[in-house]
């Protein structure tokens, strides 16, 4: 067992500081423009798991290991630092796939099949590795997947620290959201009370809503500037605002980061200013998620063939309004309806009302082509691609379905998914 | 052998006598694609609840192009025969959500089933919450139910169903303590055309029929006594050659933990509550959990310690579909387990309509010798 938390730490302090620094002084081409919004996104990144280290070692606070079907408001509430582990391999094969491997491997020797999602894989094996932070307890959905939903009764068994697991309504109507707040009333303060030993303060929690309606203002108005063509910033950064949103909606690190972003785009948008350093010639929804091991390939993606991915599902929500403070009951029902239809939660919803979703998002950002990740553990995305692929020949939209496993870079190797990119823009596109 | 005949035909194919003669008879048949699915609600509306399988169907290329070879065999079965129009008989079909794989399949039958579909959306966790979502999702299917077929579903029908029911459960009951002896007065091939039966025609004529066998059964012997003694968990496995395969290799199959078995058979709903929705929702929660259920492991477990101390089970096959992620994990959970006990535990994962191969042979009969000692 290592030390816990210190892969993490050695990847802020050794990556992530210097990247902000080196994004600060010195901005990297071709997106020198674009350099101090990077520097606030990998500041920001670097403060939260540097919080998430501190709570650690403070004996008031405790570090909340979360799901998605979850967004952070209640943990801030308690004064407890969040970790939304789903994002959490993302974090490595970013910056070190050999602990990616290592954790993988942590994970099959210890008899999870390999057909499971490589996310909840790869959480296993950083839990037997010993790297997940000590101090903590976790708070569960069953949403969005099955990997989820075998992944935390053996991270329960294996860890000896408080668990709760909620029941996300495969459901999509108001009654399921009121379902899901009335346990995030009933179970969930119950039990942060009695881990953090701190009573329930209505006010506070009230003051950390307020301060992410804030956020989600921002983070609402820079996604509807990536409607406007070309769009005010590259591929890359549109990976980020929603991911952090759901790491860190309350906090007010987040705020001046999503308000930098939303204030460059409008800005940009305003002057006329969109155009990035390459032409752009086709937008691209990239429905569910993005490789997270090649951060090039956006940008290999916009110089080779003027393709800017404007919107994936790590991106979008259904919800476009803030959360109603007026009372307890309106505050938890906004925020189970963002833990239940953001970013991957969204992989509960039926099929149709998915396809749907990504039809919306299609023409909301004047797409010309789609691409659909067939990711190797999920059998949610793989098992829509029939409809999916069935709908887009009726509207003629040209997609290409890329069977691949985001995580792991073994499965298919970020060559042979440029292969396939380029052909696709080089004959069907062309 | 004369006795087993009847639930033999009934048990395959999925289209039989039974159901021939429901639908000769004007009635409507109603599918349903996992044992989540309260079949009670359906049975209280005169409708017929069948569990859809698809027996002896290997080819899925069908359904290969609209699911994913990383959806479980089962699924892909399931819409390979509404392709195929093999589920034509069918005046509705009842989805689920209970996995990915269910969740897609409910997609697609919504889309190419054109009959009535209704999605009955499942809790993934135990407790009070659960339990009524659950009497929520009966009552939409119920409103669905009275409002496609013109029909109603009055609390007097609800108790009637149940108690047709906790008659099936009785009798079921009933037959698996004759497994207990040793032999078991059935075999587990024997057992599950018995299980498979009793899901596919009117609950009345099938408890008629094990009432009528059970005094015939009081003194059989269903093969050798002295075998090891063996008890299958799993999700969708329906195959009785698949059973058969293994017990000719010098075994008995006692108890289960299938969907196909005791997660459909077990426990009895309480007849005087006054909530019949809700007696029925606490026996679907106290039944072994689907290990989708988040936090069933525990619960489950505790069940089938009782199983294998009752039944004097020897040794556990974990019989899971290839791609099933929650039986990946229980699998898991079950090893660590079964590991601090003593309890052997063979993993066989299998395609739906596996019967049997050269590596389940071998692995098989390296279990069985394991055992023997």
């Amino acid at each position: 067992m290592g030390e816990s938390f210190k892969r993490t730490m050695d990847v802020v302090d050794g990556i992530l500081r210097p990247m902000a620094q080196v994004w600060k002084q010195s901005p990297m081409p071709p997106y020198e423009d674009y350099g101090h919004l990077f520097t606030e996104l990998i500041d920001t990144n670097a403060e939260h798991f540097g919080d998430i280290a501190g709570a650690m070692a403070n004996k008031d606070r405790r570090v909340a290991l979360f799901e998605f079907g979850l967004v952070p408001q209640l943990f801030f509430a308690f004064d407890c630092a969040p970790l939304c582990l789903e994002f959490y391999p993302s974090f490595f094969t970013r910056t070190n796939m050999s602990v990616v491997y290592e954790f993988l491997d942590a994970a099959e020797e210890a008899g999870v099949p390999t057909d499971v999602c490589s996310t909840d894989r790869f959480i296993l094996g950083a839990a037997l590795s010993g790297e997940l932070p000590h101090n903590s307890f976790f708070v569960t959905s069953s949403a969005p997947c099955d990997g989820t939903r075998i992944a935390y009764p053996i991270l329960h068994r294996i860890l000896d620290c408080p668990i709760l697991f909620l029941d996300a309504p495969f459901r999509y109507d108001r009654e399921a959201v009121q379902y899901y707040a009335k346990q995030l009333r009933d179970d969930l303060i119950p039990f942060l009370e009695k881990n953090t030993g701190k009573k329930f303060d209505l006010d506070r929690f009230r003051q950390v809503v307020t301060e992410s309606n804030t956020a989600y203002e921002y983070l609402v108005d820079t996604h509807d500037a990536y409607t406007v063509m070309p769009a005010p910033h590259p591929g890359i950064l549109r990976m980020f605002p929603f991911s952090s949103f759901i790491m860190d909606a309350g906090h007010a690190r987040l705020t001046k980061t999503l308000r930098i972003l939303s204030e460059d785009a409008g800005r940009r948008v305003k002057e006329g200013r969109t155009q990035g350093p390459f032409k752009e010639k086709h937008r691209v929804l990239w429905v569910h998620v993005p490789p997270t091991y090649d951060m090039d390939l956006f940008a290999w993606m916009e110089e080779q063939f003027g393709a800017m991915v404007v919107s994936n599902s790590l991106s979008s929500t259904t919800i476009l309004e803030p959360v109603d403070t007026t009372s307890l009951d309106s505050m938890l029902e906004g925020v189970a309806w963002q833990g239940l239809d953001m970013t991957m939660s969204l992989m509960r919803f039926e099929t149709e009302k998915l396809i749907n979703f990504s039809l919306d998002a299609y023409a909301r950002y004047n797409c010309d082509c789609m691409f659909v990740t067939q990711h190797v553990g999920c059998k949610s995305i793989c098992g829509a691609s029939g409809m999916l692929a069935k709908i887009c020949r009726k509207k003629d939209i040209p997609v290409l379905f890329i069977e691949f496993d985001y995580n792991d870079d073994r499965v298919l190797p970020p060559q042979l998914m440029r292969n396939q990119i380029e052909e696709f823009f080089t004959t069907v596109m062309d | 052998m004369e006795w087993l005949r009847y639930f033999t035909e009934t048990a395959s194919p999925l289209k039989n006598p039974e159901i021939i003669a429901w639908k000769e008879a004007g009635k409507r048949i109603i599918g349903t694609v996992c044992s989540n699915i309260p079949e009670e609600v359906l049975h209280a509306a005169g409708l017929l609840p069948v569990r859809l399988r698809a027996p002896g169907l290997h080819d899925t290329s069908n359904a290969d192009s609209q699911l994913h070879r990383i959806n479980c065999s089962y699924t892909r079965s399931i819409l390979e025969e509404l392709l195929r129009g093999d589920l034509e008989f069918l005046d509705g079909i009842i989805t689920t959500n209970t996995c990915d794989h269910m969740l897609r399949l409910a997609g697609e039958i919504q889309d190419q089933a054109g009959v009535f579909v209704h999605y009955f959306s499942m809790y993934h966790t135990l407790g009070n919450a659960a339990a009524e979502w659950f009497v929520r999702e009966m009552e939409r299917l119920i409103a669905r139910v009275e409002e496609s077929f013109g029909v109603e579903v009055a609390e007097r029908n609800l108790r009637q169903s149940i108690a047709v029911y906790n008659r099936t459960r009785e009798l079921m009951a009933g037959i698996n303590e004759l497994r207990k002896k040793d032999p078991p007065a059935v075999s587990g091939a024997e057992y599950l055309r018995i299980v498979l039966s009793g899901m596919s025609g009117p609950k009345e004529r099938f408890n008629d029929r094990i009432e009528a066998l059970l005094p015939e059964l009081r003194n059989r012997r269903a093969g050798e006594a002295g075998l090891p003694r063996l008890m299958i968990v799993g999700g969708a496995c329906d195959c009785p050659e698949f059973i058969d395969f293994i017990e000719r290799k010098g075994a008995s199959i006692v108890a289960d933990a299938l969907c196909f078995g005791a997660r459909h058979y077990l426990g009895t709903i309480k007849e005087d509550s006054a909530s019949p929705l809700r007696a029925i929702a606490d026996r679907y929660i106290s039944r072994p959990a689907c290990p989708s259920i988040i936090d069933g492991f525990e619960h489950s477990y505790r069940i089938l310690r009782q199983f294998i101390q009752d039944w004097r089970v020897q040794g556990i096959i974990c019989a899971r579909l290839k791609f099933c992620d929650h039986w990946g994990g229980a699998r898991k959970m079950l090893a660590d387990e079964l590991r601090k006990e003593g309890i052997p535990l063979l993993d066989l994962e299998r395609e739906y309509a596996a019967t049997g191969s050269g590596q389940i042979n071998t692995r098989v009969q390296a279990f069985l010798e394991m055992l023997r000692g």
